[in-house]
C-alpha cells in the first residue's frame, strides 16, 4: 500500500478558508433567523449565540449557524435594544445583517453586523396587538373604545381625594424616589400614606412576581385609594413586562384604580392602556394625584367663594328689599295722611261755603221780611184810614139815603094809614057793623031779628036785622 | 317687643301686606298709626335679624377662610 498523500488539517482548513473567503469575502446578507444559546461577555461586549431556522409547522430546526457580534455589531445591538425595548436574547426572531466567516480553529460562523430595529418593532407591535386583541376577546370587562380601552379598572371612580396609596416599583427605582419626593413635598401640604410594594420590574419573566404583588396589595384589605405602578430609570428593555398579557388582565380587573407612571418614550404599554389613568413618568403620576386632590380643594374653595358671594348678594337683596319696604310704607303713609288732610280741607271748605250760603239765604230772607214788615203798618194804617173814610162816607150817604127813604116810607105809611083810617073809609061810603060792641066783618053769627049797630061817618045807627040774605059778595061791585 | 316665634319671612310678608294696604288706601286713618307703628317694629325686627345673621355668616366665613384661627 502506497503511502497516502495527505495534507495537514490546517492546510485543509486554510483551503476551506480560502474557498469561503473567495466566495463570501466582503459580502453581507440580511438573514431572517431566531436566536438561541445566547450569551454576552459584558467585559468584552461580545455576543455569542446561534442562529436557527425552525420548520414552518413545528419546532424542528432546519438550519443552524454559529453567530457572534462585537465591535460595531455589538453597538448596533445595543441601539436595537434601546430602540425596541427588547433585549437581544434567546427566542428572538430577528432580521440581521451578517458576514460569513471561517476560522481554522472555530469553524464556520456568521458575524452580526447590524440588526433591523424596525423589523423587531413590527414583530413587537404585532405581538402587542395580538395581546390586546386577546385581552378584549377573552375578558368581558375589557372593551375597545375608539383609540383606547375601557376596562373594569378604568371605569372605577377615583375617590375625590387620594390619600392612601400602594406603589409597585423596583426597590432601586430612581423614578420611585422622584414619585415619593414629589408627593411628600407638594405645594399644598397634602399628606399621603404611601406603602411600597417592591418587585422586580424587569423582563417578561418576572410577570409572575409582579402579579403576586398586585394580589398582595388586594389581600392586605387596606382600603387604598389608588395603586400606582412606577417604573423609571434603568434600561429601556425593562419595559416589555408591561405588555404582558397577565399583567394587563390583572390591572384591567383590579378593584382599586391603578395609576401608571411607567417611564417610556415609545407608545404606551398594555398595562397603561388597561389602567385607570396612565402618565408618562412616576413624577407625572405624583403630579396627577396632587392635581386630582387640588381640583377637589379648588372645588371646595369655589363652593366657599360661591357661598360668600351668594350670601353677600342675598344680604344685599334683603337689605334693599327692606329699605324699599320702609320707603314705600313711609311714602304711602305720608300720601295717605296728605290725602286725608286734603279731603278734610275740602270738606272744611265745603262746610264753610255751604254754611255761608245758608246764612246768606237766611239773611236775605230776613231782610226781605224786615223790609216787608216795615212796609205793612203804614199800609195798614192807610188802609184803615181809607176804610174809615169810606165807611164815614158810606155812613154819611147811607144815613141820608136811609132817612130820605124812611121819610118816604113814612110818608107812604102815613098816606096809607090815612087812607085806611076808618074815618076815611067811612067817608068813602063804607060803614062799620058792630054786634055787641064788637066789629064784625062777616054775617055768619048774625041772625034776623038781632040788634046791630051801623056806624057811619057822621052817625050811629041802631038797627034790627030784618032779613038775612046770602050772597057771593058781589054787592060791592057797585 | 316682637313675638318670639316671628320669622324673617313672616315679618317681611306682613310688611309687604301693610305696604300694599297703605298704597291701595285700604287702611282707615283710625288704624293708620297703629299699622305704621307695627310696620316700623317689623322693619326694626327684620334689620336686626338681617344684621345679626350677616354678622354670624361673616364670622363663619372668616373661620372658613382661616381654619387655623
Amino acid at each position: 500500500m502506497e503511502p497516502q498523500q495527505y495534507i495537514r488539517l490546517s492546510a485543509l482548513n486554510d483551503m476551506i478558508h480560502d474557498t469561503i473567503s473567495s466566495r463570501f469575502e466582503g459580502q453581507r446578507f440580511w438573514v431572517l433567523a431566531d436566536i438561541t444559546n445566547h450569551s454576552f461577555k459584558a467585559d468584552k461586549k461580545i455576543h455569542y449565540f446561534e442562529l436557527v431556522e425552525k420548520a414552518q409547522n413545528g419546532n424542528a430546526i432546519t438550519a443552524k449557524m454559529m453567530g457572534k457580534s462585537w465591535g460595531g455589531g455589538a453597538i448596533r445591538i445595543e441601539e436595537f435594544e434601546k430602540n425596541t425595548g427588547q433585549t437581544f436574547t434567546n427566542n428572538l426572531h430577528v432580521l440581521v445583517q451578517v458576514s460569513v466567516d471561517y476560522h481554522p480553529l472555530y469553524g464556520l460562523s456568521v458575524s452580526v453586523l447590524d440588526i433591523d430595529s424596525n423589523f423587531m418593532l413590527g414583530i413587537l407591535e404585532q405581538q402587542r396587538n395580538a395581546t390586546l386583541e386577546r385581552l378584549v376577546r377573552e375578558n368581558e370587562y375589557i372593551q375597545k373604545e375608539g383609540d383606547g380601552y375601557s376596562t373594569y379598572n378604568s371605569r372605577l371612580q377615583l375617590p375625590v381625594v387620594i390619600q392612601r396609596i400602594a406603589v409597585i416599583s423596583s426597590s432601586s427605582s430612581a423614578g420611585n424616589e422622584d414619585f415619593r419626593h414629589t408627593m411628600q413635598h407638594n405645594n399644598f401640604g397634602y399628606v399621603f400614606q404611601i406603602d411600597d410594594y417592591y418587585t422586580v420590574v424587569q423582563g417578561d419573566n418576572n410577570a409572575k412576581l409582579f402579579l403576586n404583588k398586585l394580589i398582595e396589595i388586594y389581600n392586605t384589605g387596606i382600603a387604598y385609594d389608588a395603586v400606582v405602578i412606577n417604573r423609571g430609570g434603568g434600561s429601556q428593555s425593562d419595559f416589555l413586562i408591561f405588555d404582558n398579557y397577565n399583567i394587563g388582565r390583572a390591572v384591567a380587573k383590579f378593584p382599586i384604580p391603578v395609576i401608571t407612571g411607567i417611564g417610556h418614550q415609545k407608545n404606551v404599554s398594555i398595562t397603561d392602556l388597561m389602567a385607570h389613568t396612565n402618565t408618562k413618568t412616576p413624577t407625572k403620576a405624583a403630579e396627577f394625584i396632587i392635581a386630582h386632590n387640588r381640583s377637589f380643594e379648588l372645588e371646595i374653595f369655589s363652593l366657599q367663594q360661591n357661598i360668600i358671594i351668594k350670601s353677600q348678594k342675598l344680604f344685599h337683596v334683603h337689605y334693599k328689599e327692606l329699605s324699599e319696604l320702609k320707603n314705600d310704607i313711609t311714602r304711602y303713609t305720608k300720601e295717605l295722611i296728605q290725602m286725608h288732610g286734603e279731603e278734610l280741607t275740602r270738606t272744611n271748605h265745603r262746610i264753610i261755603s255751604n254754611a255761608k250760603s245758608v246764612l246768606y239765604e237766611h239773611q236775605k230772607r230776613l231782610i226781605l221780611t224786615v223790609h216787608q214788615l216795615a212796609q205793612s203798618p203804614k199800609m195798614l194804617i192807610q188802609q184803615n184810614k181809607n176804610d174809615l173814610v169810606n165807611i164815614k162816607n158810606s155812613i154819611k150817604n147811607t144815613a141820608s139815603e136811609y132817612l130820605r127813604h124812611e121819610k118816604l116810607t113814612l110818608d107812604y105809611h102815613q098816606k096809607s094809614i090815612q087812607m085806611m083810617s076808618p074815618n076815611n073809609i067811612l067817608r068813602k061810603g063804607y060803614a062799620i057793623v058792630k054786634v055787641n060792641e064788637k066789629i064784625i066783618s062777616s054775617a055768619e053769627n048774625i041772625e034776623a031779628g038781632q040788634e046791630i049797630e051801623v056806624i057811619l061817618k057822621d052817625a050811629k045807627l041802631k038797627s034790627t036785622v030784618k032779613e038775612k040774605i046770602q050772597y057771593d059778595g058781589r054787592e060791592t061791585d057797585l | 317687643m316682637m313675638e318670639e316665634k316671628l320669622t324673617y319671612e313672616a315679618a317681611k310678608s306682613e310688611l309687604t301686606a301693610i305696604s300694599k294696604e297703605i298704597e291701595n288706601e285700604e287702611i282707615s286713618v283710625d288704624e293708620l298709626a297703629s299699622k305704621v307703628k307695627r310696620a316700623s317694629e317689623l322693619i326694626e325686627f327684620c334689620q336686626t335679624k338681617l344684621k345679626n345673621t350677616e354678622a354670624e355668616v361673616n364670622k363663619i366665613i372668616s373661620r372658613m377662610e382661616n381654619p387655623e384661627n
